[in-house]
């Protein structure tokens, strides 16, 4: 498909630019964060504790959104764990997605033993239910950023794997490759030059899908204690220092709880859009 | 199908965020808890503030925080009383996990000691106010040079099948503790078979135990439900696991049934002929007839079934809900410091924390007053020392911990020390170290000192403090019973975790206690320990002491705590 | 016939093969880690001595391939070993926590499918009225939804706010409401979408117009043929959110204090009693297992038109 048309079917596609907007209006926020917000985001003030939001009424030098347990800015961690969260969010789907390839464009492309015995790995990791599975990574391994992004990718190749795998099974036969090779490609050439670019599109798609779902599990590891590392902010570290204090200080969880739910939101709206633009029953 | 999409998503959002909003501005009303947090730290004078810190055993308790006064019901036992007369019902929520109800099994953190108290009794006890009192021994006398104790044993007291206790059913659980290391492993049972030597009986009712070597914490173990005595002919003639399924001692109550996996034992009173003879030895009464004792391990649902009846009594509430609590017209108790929190420093040569002047910046910079307000909301000691009065140890004119930012900066100046990251451990099973950690981190970064705080699962943190992976951890020891001993001999004296302290005075000080038995003895070494803790600040800087507080229905009365942690439900009265 | 027989006995034997690599990945990447269990069930203040004791007492002492057969013997078996924590045999511990959260889950699960079915054929049978706006609105919304953050809102709503429900643990009806709701939301979502589009294609298939051309209601229509269509990747679903029975509810059992096996999985985790934790697992993957076989197996069952070639 020409890059026009895809432009275009963007622009034309509520759904996605809805979204899209959304998610570039989030980025810019939480990125910026850092140097326009008043307070640091792991410093405790003890003398704030739990104070409540006072709205914009001193501006950002007061508490917009209150404080948490430890006499931290709200609005300040929103920001920052967002950024953090959303900066995991990005770089995991893309690992995954270019590990996810890789492996899958071998195995397809290849086949035989390599294939199967990849793809029975593939099985046996896809039977542990996935948030299990990361628990134990991660309670082997330790907290620590790094060992958070190496959890989320593991877990999250797999089935990009098999998508890109599937599609490159689908090409193998047709007539292009077959000319290729009777003109002397070697195999490296078919997969980068032919086949490669034939899974692009599956693979733009199975990546906006991913957004929303990885942000989910990172959100649930940092809420059992297990993703972010303290004092670092993430919506799900947000979430879990709060529940202690859900009935004496309730927006400590509301705050990161509908940020959250609005980023996911955008990213599925762009996700669907993504979706209709590359439909080929689409029109526009 | 895409247009539809956009009016009912903005307007879920809408509505959603209405709600939440809704939810929140209730949320922003009850403000207990933000004026709480945000109060004015302590009294300034250490000495005063040390003497409110224990104002919760005046008589009239201290409703402002929301502490009941002692209560004044007649516990007395009428006229003509047997246990047959019990009827109520009371059901006990406890944080620990049970797994197992013999407690010499299982390593110290899943044992349960309320539920000794109420199968079980030992040679001797205490009284309401702490006082060590003869129990099934009826007299007792240690030898002059405490290489052994006799005792001789009351008659007349019955367990609940009816046997009657001999001085052989005493011998045999001093030797099963001894003895039994298929069943007892030695981590958890050391703590009395390292001590236990030669026992003898030396008459119809008495025995004389000899020490194989000197046990410096006898006296503050041997009147808790430590020693539970045992049945000895019914303990042979049974299996193990039948016998701890439904165990047999000489307490008010048995076990009816006990689930281990879901930490929960259900108990009825004792309705053999012969009855409890402790009631009558403490003149007392009981009209609780059933007993159910099960974990609960989130507070908030403990004060739950506290209001809802579902439970009688709790354990450890949680501070935001200790005023609520009191107003709503419960009984709420604040126990005697039960726990100790420290921080450890690696102070070994090579550490960071190998330079005194860090450690001292370290100490003064942590502003304990204002932990313990923030986050603990004024429940909880503040250490200004490692021991406190009544403690051995306690010198009231001694050296205290101070706080001074100032002097902490120019401690940590003129240190040389040039930012090199700290790592700062905990464990996440502490659930206080999240708080105190972050907090304690951000003090430190105000004299300049530059902390990593890394949380580990236990299994992790123990592991990387036995290898002396750290700079500096948090923890807290239990502070009764034979663990205060603990952490002077053993932690410190035989370094056992790790720290590299080279302080070869006080090590050897440490060491010394092993072997002490004399109090007063023991009280000097103390002592001298606390002095040099409080000069060279190593290994251990003391923070603060947990005094956890309970509730229970106000119609219920006789819940003793004899100056302990561990609950006496024995004889409960609960009113209609 | 013999096809189909043919096919769940191939998958059959593949799932077993997988589950067997599911024990000895879970097996080494547990003890891959630090922490010492034998250490932790010992005691903070153990000395090493002590420590090998108990780690004897484990049957931590012998090499690891014994230990891996060892447990797998005892599977054979019915043993799931000893979880060293309780005190008592894992197939216990479990016992007395799998129930309730099959409670849980299956409330989770029963909800959602009535619910998503329902409202999806409502939906797709009605296209752009109310119904399908209000069925697309809570579409999209569930699937945006962390279950951290339901659990959270729902107790802030019904807990804190409305003192209706009691906002943690286990009892009657009233504690399994909230956290029943919150563990089939977001399959109620997803299903729910899925259950419209799937019936809006169906309806809109030239089949299904020549059967209204040949007079038959719209009514009959829609329930007689189209409905069976559009169940196909319905009932695949099922099968896989069956599958996700134990696992899903890790989070909501977390958040609602609930005594099931999700939390006996963290705290198993965080004191190192492997036995507990392998057996955790390895059930949570066979019901994985199992739900992708049911699906594979319900697939071919209600659309005879596959062949399994």
């Amino acid at each position: 498909m020409k890059l026009s048309t895809v432009l275009r079917r963007m622009r034309k596609s509520k759904l996605f630019m809805i979204g899209f907007t959304l998610l570039v209006i989030i980025f810019l926020v939480c990125g910026t964060s850092h140097f326009w917000v008043a307070w640091d985001a792991e410093q405790a003030v003890l003398r704030s504790r739990l104070a409540p939001p006072d709205w914009f009424a001193n501006g950002l030098k007061g508490h917009p959104l209150g404080c948490d347990a430890l006499g931290r800015d709200i609005l300040t961690r929103l920001l920052e764990g967002g950024w953090v969260s959303l900066k995991i969010t990005v770089l995991v789907t893309v690992i995954s997605m270019i590990m996810g390839a890789f492996v899958g464009l071998v195995c397809g492309y290849y086949g035989g033993r390599v294939d199967m015995l990849v793809m029975r790995c593939c099985d046996i990791l896809q039977a542990i239910p996935q948030l299990m599975l990361a628990i134990c990574v991660v309670a082997v391994m330790g907290t620590s950023m790094f060992n958070l992004f190496f959890t989320l990718s593991v877990t999250g190749w797999i089935g990009t794997a098999r998508l890109v795998r599937a599609t490159v099974l689908g090409m193998k036969n047709k007539e292009f490759i077959s000319a290729s090779r009777v003109l002397g490609a070697t195999g490296k050439r078919v997969l980068w030059k032919e086949l490669f670019p034939n899974t692009l599109t599956p693979l733009l798609i199975s990546a906006s899908g991913h957004f929303g779902g990885t942000i989910l599990l990172e959100t649930s590891l940092s809420y059992l204690g297990m993703g972010v590392p303290v004092p670092t902010p993430s919506w799900g570290n947000l979430i879990s220092d709060g529940r202690d204090y859900i009935t004496s200080a309730p927006w400590v969880v509301i705050a990161p709880g509908i940020a959250l739910m609005i980023t996911i939101l955008a990213f599925n709206f762009m996700g669907d859009g993504i979706r209709d633009v590359f439909d080929p029953k689409n029109t526009n | 199908m895409k247009k539809s999409f956009r009016y009912p998503a903005a307007l879920g959002l809408a509505v959603i965020m209405a709600a939440s909003l809704a939810a929140c501005g209730g949320g922003s009303s009850s403000t207990t808890a933000a004026e709480a947090g945000s109060g004015a730290p302590a009294a300034s004078q250490e000495a005063a503030a040390e003497t409110t810190a224990n104002a919760s055993h005046s008589e009239s308790g201290d409703a402002g925080r929301g502490i009941s006064g002692i209560d004044t019901y007649e516990l007395g036992q009428p006229e003509g009383w047997s246990e047959k007369d019990a009827t109520k019902k009371v059901v006990y929520m406890q944080t620990q996990a049970i797994s197992t109800l013999d407690k010499w099994a299982v390593s110290q953190m899943d044992t349960c000691f309320t539920f000794d108290y109420l199968c079980f009794d030992g040679l001797l006890s205490k009284d309401e106010d702490g006082n060590t009192i003869p129990w099934i021994a009826e007299s007792y006398e240690m030898a002059e040079d405490d290489s052994s104790i006799s005792f001789t044993i009351r008659d007349g007291i019955y367990f609940t099948n009816g046997e009657l206790l001999d001085v052989d059913d005493c011998i045999f659980t001093l030797e099963r503790i001894r003895d039994d290391t298929e069943h007892l492993p030695d981590s958890v049972a050391k703590s009395w078979r390292n001590y236990i030597g030669e026992i003898e009986k030396t008459g119809d009712n008495s025995f004389k135990m000899n020490f194989a070597k000197p046990m410096p914490e006898f006296w503050t173990m041997i009147n808790t439900p430590d020693i539970q005595i045992l049945p000895k002919d019914t303990y042979e003639a049974m299996d193990y696991d039948e016998f701890w399924a439904h165990p047999i001692g000489t307490g008010p109550y048995v076990v009816t049934n006990f689930d281990g996996a879901n930490s929960l034992i259900e108990m009825t009173i004792r309705t053999d002929e012969h009855g409890y003879f402790g009631y009558d030895l403490m003149d007392r009464y009981t009209n609780v007839k059933d007993i159910r004792i099960q974990r609960s391990p989130e507070s908030t649902t403990r004060v739950s079934a506290l209001r809802t009846g579902e439970a009688d009594f709790v354990q450890n509430l949680n501070y935001a809900d200790i005023q609520p609590v009191y107003n709503e017209g419960f009984h709420t108790y604040q126990q005697d410091a039960s726990t100790q929190s420290y921080l450890m420093l690696a102070c070994g040569d090579g550490d960071i924390f190998s330079n005194k002047a860090l450690r001292e910046a370290l100490s003064l910079c942590v502003d304990r007053e204002a932990l313990v307000e923030a986050l603990q909301m004024g429940f909880a000691q503040v250490a200004y020392s490692p021991s406190e009065a009544g403690d051995l140890g306690y010198d009231p004119d001694g050296p205290r911990y101070e706080y001074n930012v100032e002097k902490a900066k120019e401690l940590v100046k003129s240190s040389g020390y040039s930012g090199e990251e700290i790592n700062f451990i905990y464990s996440t099973s502490n659930s206080t170290a999240p708080e105190s950690t972050q907090a304690i981190q951000s003090m430190a970064q105000e004299i300049g000192l530059n902390i990593k705080v890394s949380p580990l699962e236990k299994a992790s943190f123990d592991e990387a403090r036995s290898k002396h992976e750290y700079d500096m951890l948090i923890d807290s020891i239990g502070k009764s019973g034979n663990m205060w001993y603990k952490i002077f001999a053993e932690v410190i004296g035989d370094d056992r975790f790790n720290s590299g302290c080279t302080n070869t005075e006080l090590l050897d000080l440490g060491k010394s206690m092993q072997t002490i038995m004399d109090s007063e003895k023991l009280d000097e070494t103390f002592r001298k320990m606390n002095e040099i803790l409080l000069s060279d600040f190593e290994p251990i800087l003391c923070l603060s002491r947990g005094t956890p507080v309970h509730a229970w229905n106000s119609k219920l009365h006789g819940i003793e705590y004899h100056h302990h942690k561990i609950p006496d439900m024995r004889a409960m009265v609960y009113e209609d | 016939m013999k096809n189909q027989r043919q096919h769940i006995r191939k998958r059959l034997l593949a799932s077993v093969f997988v589950l067997i690599g599911v024990t000895i990945v879970v097996f080494a990447l547990i003890r891959l880690g630090n922490g010492d269990p034998a250490a932790m069930m010992a005691g903070d203040l153990a000395t090493p001595e002590e420590i090998e004791d108990y780690r004897i007492r484990m049957g931590l002492d012998k090499p690891l391939i014994v230990q891996y057969f060892t447990y797998m013997a005892g599977l054979f078996k019915g043993d799931l070993g000893y979880s060293y924590v309780y005190s008592m045999p894992v197939r216990d511990v479990l016992a007395k926590r799998m129930p309730q959260t099959l409670m849980l889950s299956l409330t989770g699960f029963a909800w959602s499918t009535v619910f998503s079915i329902v409202f999806g054929i409502v939906a797709g049978t009605h296209q752009g009225s109310g119904v399908d706006f209000a069925a697309m609105f809570f579409a999209v919304l569930g699937q945006a939804m962390s279950t951290v953050w339901l659990g959270f809102l729902l107790i802030l709503i019904f807990g804190v706010k409305l003192h209706l429900l009691p906002i943690q643990g286990f009892g009657g009806i009233e504690h399994l409401i909230m956290p029943g709701l919150c563990c089939g939301f977001g399959q109620a979502a997803s299903q729910t979408r899925l259950m419209r589009s799937s019936m809006v294609d169906v309806i809109h298939e030239d089949y299904i117009t020549a059967t209204r051309a040949r007079g038959i209601s719209r009514k009959v229509t829609n329930m007689k043929y189209a409905l069976r269509n559009a169940m196909l990747p319905i009932v695949t679903n099922i099968g896989f959110a069956f599958g996700k029975l134990f696992a899903g509810s890790i989070v909501v059992e977390n958040i609602f204090n609930w005594p099931g096996m999700g939390n006996l999985m963290v705290q198993a985790i965080n004191s190192r009693d492997y036995q507990l934790v392998q057996s955790i697992l390895l059930i949570s993957s066979v019901m994985l297992v199992f739900g992708n076989l049911l699906a594979d197996l319900l697939y071919t069952v209600v659309d005879p038109r596959i062949s399994l070639n």
